[in-house]
């Protein structure tokens, strides 16, 4: 079972749900795999505490240019789509010369395959970096520990594109026991770091919040959601901030037939554990059979769909 | 004239609603010209509300691989060299990281029930994966793959209520990209290159730049070449972790970068922590905007919360915060 967790607008509270519904799901003795592929801001370690187990560098292919073996014909840089590649011809004044944009190479190897003079080679460029650790929750005196296998990316600062550190963290679901329950808190937006995120779910959470600008955020990823043909329903979170809100978001869901999964209220105690970095859950236990419990709902959806 | 941009790392810190009220504050006194570049979920029209569309247009920023099931021969050779998974066998579940770990050896599970008729093509785009490089199209030995360009979203022009009490109206550029695209970073550029125009035209001193959450391609391009970014920090673990991100970013890239901090008196300790992590790295502070009910009032109803309760405690100190802005780009200049 795979469950993302996702939401248009920034800061509806995707890791607070994403976070409290693995533990509480890890306490009724499920074995849990939470991936956050939010590799540009990485929030969900600050509440799991895991312990970093494996750190992996995530590379992406770069052209690397022998310019011994070049002679500076540009069918290189003619067949890039992405202007990452311009080559100086050589002139009385001046040697060829090849430059490489690292920042804008899709690294899909095309250069290589264009060169007529076999110049090109490739090479690994850093991204970012991919851990994996495991998050202790503790049940009970006298019972052991309930565990989180957590796996996070976080993006090298200053490069643009976060998909293949999402790929990466991703790639954990290739090892996955058929038994596990699989949370992956995805990034804010509604473009295609999202979309790989939440591909391959078998249910998407959508975390909004009432205000104008979470009605409209939401029903942005609804329509992501709708084209990837990925079942959802919503959380509302900061539930009944204002009540009129509160309404226009009910009569949303009813006029599109989603359903609401969970309310969480606007509450100062949540918001405070929230600003501490402490899962809401392990404070007040009585949430936690709600998140189990919306859990459930959510299989039974799937079982009759 | 000068670029401003908002930026948070964190999403849900309060961008909008301040930059709305830099817009009020701003627009009392200059020329100014908003560019919303949260162009995936853009809200600033939301609280600065057009009154007239003064422009439209289709904005083409990626390309996709489209495949002409007449001329397919069905020799793999593209599915072969595709490094996104977008090109795939119909049925297979290749392209799905899903199917990969579903289905054991590979994952292929093939749902075909047709016999096998080698003339039908049996492959497809995955048109969500596809980054348009033509490499398919280099190595189709049949010439049935091309590349086209494809409608990744809008960007407009609108006059937007703004200062004088609404009276004033200024020109917002802001944009909408279609669902799942992947342009988003190209989108913001075009949206601040239309700003730039708008501006140099009506010889505007300000342009105010609502950018999007992260540190990746969109909040890049929204941040090269500013004259300031305005990070909105927030007093929670994640808050902070995520203003240091976004800090290095735009040391990264050169900008002048100076901090506020909203929300401030929700969690006294770490707005202090956060004061201290900015005298320690040298940023300056602009000033602290305490949690007031009147934004939430504000936002519900729809209007830039300085416009809306102009002595609220949150109003006041983002005034003060403005002040500050204007001081350092009088130094500046």
């Amino acid at each position: 079972m795979i469950l993302s967790v996702a939401s248009g607008k920034g800061g509806t509270g995707k890791t607070t749900v994403a976070v409290n519904l693995a533990i509480s799901l890890a306490l009724a003795g499920n074995p849990v795999l939470f991936l956050d592929c939010d590799v540009e801001e990485p929030n969900a370690h600050i509440f799991l505490k895991p312990s970093v187990e494996e750190e992996r560098k995530v590379f992406v292919k770069v052209p690397a240019v022998d310019e011994s073996k070049c002679d500076f014909c540009g069918e290189c840089s003619k067949f890039c789509a992405f202007n990452a590649m311009f080559v100086v011809r050589p002139s009385e004044k001046m040697r060829g010369k090849v430059l490489i944009f690292n920042e804008l190479c899709h690294g899909c190897g095309g250069c290589m395959l264009v060169c007529p003079r076999n110049a090109i080679s490739e090479r690994n460029r850093e991204v970012g970096i991919v851990k994996r650790g495991r998050a202790t929750v503790p049940v009970a005196e006298g019972v052991s520990d309930a565990n989180i296998e957590i796996v996070f990316g976080e993006l090298r600062l200053g490069e643009p594109s976060p998909v293949p550190v999402v790929r990466a963290v991703k790639d954990a679901l290739n090892a996955l026991k058929s038994s596990s329950i699989v949370v992956i808190d995805a990034p804010p937006g509604t473009s295609c770091p999202v979309v790989h995120s939440v591909f391959g779910s078998d249910y998407c959470i959508l975390v909004s919040e009432p205000t104008p600008f979470g009605r409209h955020d939401l029903n942005l990823m609804v329509d992501v959601l709708r084209d990837l043909k990925i079942p959802f329903g919503v959380v509302l979170n900061r539930s009944g901030v204002v009540s009129t809100e509160k309404s226009q978001i009910h009569e949303y869901c009813e006029r599109e037939d989603i359903e609401i999964l969970l309310e969480i209220p606007h509450e100062r105690r949540i918001a405070e554990l929230y600003a501490k970095g402490m899962p809401f859950v392990l404070e007040m236990n009585e949430w936690q059979l709600k998140f189990t419990e919306m859990f459930e709902k959510i299989c039974e959806r799937l079982r009759h769909s | 004239m000068k670029q401003i941009v908002v930026l948070s790392g964190k999403g849900g810190t309060g961008k909008t609603t301040i930059a709305a009220s830099f817009a009020v504050l701003a627009s009392e006194r200059h020329r100014i010209v908003v560019a919303d570049c949260d162009v995936e979920a853009s809200n600033m029209h939301i609280l600065l509300k057009p009154v007239r569309l003064n422009e439209r247009n289709v904005f083409k920023g990626s390309k996709v691989a489209v495949l002409d099931a007449e001329k397919c021969v069905n020799c793999g050779a593209c599915e072969e060299v595709c490094r996104f998974g977008a090109i795939s066998r119909r049925g297979s579940r290749r392209g799905s990281r899903r199917g990969m770990s579903m289905g054991g050896g590979g994952g292929e599970v093939e749902v075909r029930s047709e016999p096998e008729e080698s003339e039908v093509c049996e492959y497809e785009i995955q048109e969500i994966f596809c980054e348009g490089c033509g490499v398919c199209v280099f190595v189709c030995p049949a010439d049935a793959l091309s590349v086209a360009e494809k409608d990744s979203g809008e960007i407009y022009v609108s006059d937007v209520r703004c200062g004088g009490g609404g009276a004033k109206t200024v020109k917002m550029v802001h944009a909408s990209l279609k669902a799942g695209e992947e342009a988003s970073g190209k989108l913001v550029s075009a949206v601040r290159r239309r700003a730039s125009e708008i501006a140099l035209a009506e010889k505007s001193e300000i342009v105010l730049i609502d950018g999007p959450p992260g540190v990746g391609c969109p909040v890049i391009a929204s941040l090269t070449g500013v004259d300031l970014a305005v990070l909105v920090a927030e007093p929670t673990k994640s808050g902070v972790h995520d203003l240091k991100r976004v800090l290095a970013v735009a040391r990264h890239f050169g900008v002048n970068a100076v901090v506020c901090v909203n929300k401030s008196d929700l969690n006294a300790e770490l707005t202090a922590e956060i004061e201290r992590f900015c005298a320690e790295e040298g940023v300056k502070m602009l000033g602290c905007i305490p949690y007031d009910e009147t934004v939430l009032e504000a936002v519900s109803a729809c209007e830039p919360v300085v416009a809306f309760r102009s002595e609220s405690e949150a109003s006041v100190a983002i005034k003060a915060v403005w002040e500050k802005i204007e001081h350092i780009l009088q130094a500046g200049a």
